[in-house]
């Protein structure tokens, strides 16, 4: 199978400072999706607009490594902006109407619970695909 | 578990972590001794999970949703280096060291907050 970055003579994103990317995404993608699945199993009544969009995170944070690994550039930016809004949509949401929130999803208070990482992981994401492109 | 072992294996992953870390600082790649050490960080991590499987289903009491979530953070602490490994063995420059760093600084949370479950739901 031919690589798609040698035939286009553009930096890998699965190499060099993407590989940090992409086990950092693995590592999400792993811990949303874990914490999704226990919550849609075992506590879904409690809140359950948290719990889908903890999930839906996790399927963002699935497709963004899949993509990185894959070097599959214009789904991973699709999958990184996705996430960028997500982080701060559902982050301003938090702040702004607490009450609605039953429980807190990864990307509550722009990612609080992972020591902002959520925040700060699309916009590097970014910032690598877009300098990759570029190189 | 036993909470000992668990603090020192989360004490020698972070140990491990700073050390890929200046190994990254210092543009050096993954080596042998790296690779060694991170075996003897998972035997201990996944004897460590054994143990406390066998003492889930010998001792029990906790509740089903306890035990769901502390064996997904037990599984998820014995496959954190092994992935690590994996996407650092590929990546011979310093980013293979800064992938094993992330790794031990995953592993030293994981298994953080696997012992707070564990205490909380003791019974």
């Amino acid at each position: 199978m031919s690589d798609p970055a040698a035939t286009t003579g553009r930096r890998r994103i699965n190499s060099g400072p993407g590989v940090v990317l992409l086990v950092v995404y693995v590592i999400f993608a792993i811990s949303a999706g874990a914490r999704a699945v226990f919550q849609l199993a075992v506590q879904f009544h409690v809140a359950p607009l948290a719990y889908l969009l903890s999930a839906f995170s996790a399927a963002v944070y699935i497709v963004a490594a899949v993509a990185i690994g894959r070097e599959r550039r214009r789904l991973a930016l699709t999958a990184v902006w996705i996430e960028l809004v997500g982080v701060v949509v559902i982050g301003l949401f938090t702040v702004v109407a607490p009450q609605e929130f039953a429980d807190a999803t990864v990307w509550s208070d722009f990612g609080i619970g992972y020591g902002f990482v959520p925040l700060i992981l699309p916009i590097l994401g970014l910032v690598w695909l877009f300098r990759a492109r570029e190189s | 578990m036993i909470i000992p072992v668990a603090w020192v294996l989360g004490v020698a992953a972070c140990a491990w972590s700073l050390w890929c870390a200046v190994s990254a600082a210092v543009d050096q790649a993954p080596t042998y001794w790296h690779r060694l050490t991170l075996l003897g960080l998972e035997v201990v991590a996944v004897l460590q999970a054994l143990v406390a499987v066998v003492v889930l289903i010998v001792v029990g009491g906790r509740g089903a949703g306890a035990v769901a979530e502390i064996v997904g953070y037990l599984v998820a602490v014995v496959i954190t280096l092994p992935i690590g490994a994996a996407l650092a063995y590929g990546e011979r420059t310093r980013y293979g060291s800064v992938v094993l760093a992330i790794a031990g600084v995953t592993l030293a949370v994981l298994v953080l907050r696997t012992t707070q479950v564990w205490e909380a739901t003791r019974v």
